[in-house]
């Protein structure tokens, strides 16, 4: 038989962050108990149904169109392309490349969501139930039936609005209170003391934007696009950008973008809980050795015995990915015995059975399975 | 396009994992959580991405895999063969690729646009592809949009993952010479609607 032509879509293989996002999903649904309860369900389905028929199919907590709780659908870590979540009210949210959200609240009456990075595109369908609300810092966005985007990046948000009518609302908002109007946009700027804002441009303009002229009007009300600086463009040379907030967000890419080739740099005066990004910035960029590099640093740093766990656990992966078994039991029982957080715990101990099995070494992959 | 991975895994589990995919799967029965992290860690990356090939969506992907594996834990007391918890899971990933199939069409039908579809052939091919080969890849990707759900799942199984025919037939949970109908159909459509591009 010829090659298989999945070897020809590479791009189809299911990344480390995947097989993570999925497994963290399966643990919130697979723990639910769902037999204790049924007696109680089977109890209540004929009020249930009464109800059912009456109400509508989504009453009560928002879900997916695959019956996913709206939490799951839309927390996790931010991916680089974007991605649509279809909710079974007919609404829709478009969650930009690396955005990170949190659904705070889903109930038969209220969504709201807070949008602590990137860009949220909203379709709330009209005459629904619920009042939708988004939070972007202390600006918030509250609407019935519309359509609107909100972004959000260091220390500024735009919300624009395609349909309908938004309110929004917030301490740097113009007396506190304002509405936007369909093709109308909202655009909040901080002063020229906060800390490097940067708005991510829409996909349709992805060029950056020129300096701020307009310092003093921490708000501005606009059609146009935010004046912003980037953080490329206020890094003083020779000093290392703030790479941090947007590695903390989960955005490795701009934090790689940020560095550049200064990566040991960044590191050598770094703490260990900023090695151990470094070493996420690094592994997202592809450079698996020098993220090996860095996680191996931190053994021979001041740091707390979480920190050392951490550190092994994650040099332990990346290890076992590009086929360094043994070397990587090795790192995952380190990791053990400095005392991995109990949610690791479960996957640190498969993770170790697994290292052994690949490393050929049965008794230790055995031994680790039958420990109690 | 999607950053691409630089290693391919095997397409199957090695034949020494059986004999400890039995334990893990006896352990996980006994209530043990770990062993259902290992037998996860084994198995998801494969059911990922064959799913994700299948249905062209990561995140329809992401999703199957979940339902698949929260699936699979639910009813592993029901695993006759404790080490074929690799094809077991398999068929359930297949199984649930069928409903998405199911869902699209019905959401068709309904006027109703479905996920993004953003992993087809084309957009996960090798980024050293040339044009010729993304040509023919998004051609093949066309032709097997249009064929029977049952007749794509049965061609992708055998000519993208790989699978042995009996392993085909195992995985969709019908006889041999179904399977081999099947492939003989989406073989013969793809001929003749590609030239022969394959």
């Amino acid at each position: 038989m010829s090659k298989p032509l999945r070897e020809r879509l590479p791009g189809s293989e299911a990344s480390d962050a995947a097989v993570e996002r999925v497994w963290q999903r399966v643990n919130e649904r697979g723990e639910r108990r769902v037999w204790p309860y049924a007696a109680a369900l089977a109890a209540s389905a004929a009020v249930v149904a009464f109800f059912a028929l009456r109400a509508g199919p989504c009453d009560g907590p928002l879900c997916t169109q695959s019956g996913l709780p709206m939490q799951a659908a839309l927390s996790g870590d931010a991916v680089d392309h974007e991605r649509t979540v279809e909710l079974a009210d007919r609404s829709r949210v478009t969650l930009g490349p690396r955005t990170v959200a949190r659904v705070a609240t889903n109930a038969a009456t209220a969504v709201d969501i807070e949008l602590s990075t990137g860009t949220l595109a909203v379709h709330v369908e009209p005459k629904g139930p619920r009042r939708w609300g988004i939070t972007a810092g202390d600006v918030r966005v509250e609407v019935v039936g519309t359509t609107f985007s909100v972004a959000r990046a260091e220390g500024g948000v735009r919300v624009e609005v395609s349909e309908g009518t938004v309110q929004v609302s917030g301490p740097s908002v113009p007396g506190g209170v304002t509405r936007v109007t369909a093709g109308g946009s909202f655009t909040n700027v901080p002063a020229a003391d906060s800390p490097t804002p940067s708005l991510p441009p829409k996909p349709e303009t992805p060029r950056p934007s020129p300096p701020a002229t307009s310092p003093s009007s921490p708000v501005r009300s606009s059609t146009t696009k935010p004046k912003l600086e980037s953080p490329e463009q206020t890094a003083v040379a020779g000093e290392l950008p703030d790479w941090r907030t947007p590695a903390r967000q989960g955005r490795f890419a701009d934090a790689a973008s940020l560095l550049g080739d200064r990566l040991e740099a960044a590191a050598a005066s770094a703490t260990a809980a900023d090695v151990i990004l470094l070493a996420d910035v690094a592994a997202s960029s592809g450079d698996a050795v020098a993220s090996e590099r860095l996680l191996a640093k931190v053994a021979a740093m001041q740091a707390s015995a979480e920190e050392h766990a951490l550190a092994e656990y994650k040099r332990g992966q990346r290890l076992l990915a590009r086929g360094e078994a043994k070397l990587a039991a090795e790192a995952l029982e380190q990791a053990i015995a400095f005392g991995l957080p109990p949610a690791m715990k479960d996957s640190g101990r498969a993770l170790v059975i697994e290292a052994w099995r690949r490393a050929g070494d049965a008794a230790k992959a055995d031994e680790w399975r039958t420990r109690p | 396009m999607r950053t691409h991975m630089a290693e391919v895994s095997p397409i199957r589990p090695a034949a020494d994992t059986h004999a400890d995919d039995a334990v893990l799967v006896e352990r996980a029965v006994e209530g043990a959580a770990w062993a259902k992290g290992a037998l996860y860690q084994r198995h998801a990356r494969r059911v990922i991405g064959m799913l994700t090939r299948m249905l062209s969506s990561t995140a329809d992907a992401e999703d199957a895999a979940q339902d698949t594996f929260i699936l699979a834990f639910r009813d592993l007391r029901q695993l006759q063969r404790r080490g074929g918890f690799g094809a077991w899971v398999n068929g359930i990933a297949v199984h649930q690729a069928h409903r998405r199939f199911r869902r699209r069409k019905l959401l068709g039908i309904l006027g109703i646009q479905s996920s993004a579809r953003d992993a087809t052939f084309e957009q996960v091919a090798d980024a050293r592809a040339g044009p010729e080969e993304r040509a023919e890849l998004s051609l093949i990707q066309r032709v097997l949009d249009g064929l029977s759900a049952n007749e794509r799942v049965a061609w992708m199984l055998r000519n993208v993952e790989g699978y042995e025919l009996s392993e085909v037939a195992e995985m969709t949970a019908c006889s041999l010479a179904t399977v081999k109908r099947r492939i003989a159909a989406a073989e013969e459509r793809i001929a003749r609607e590609t030239g022969g591009a394959r």
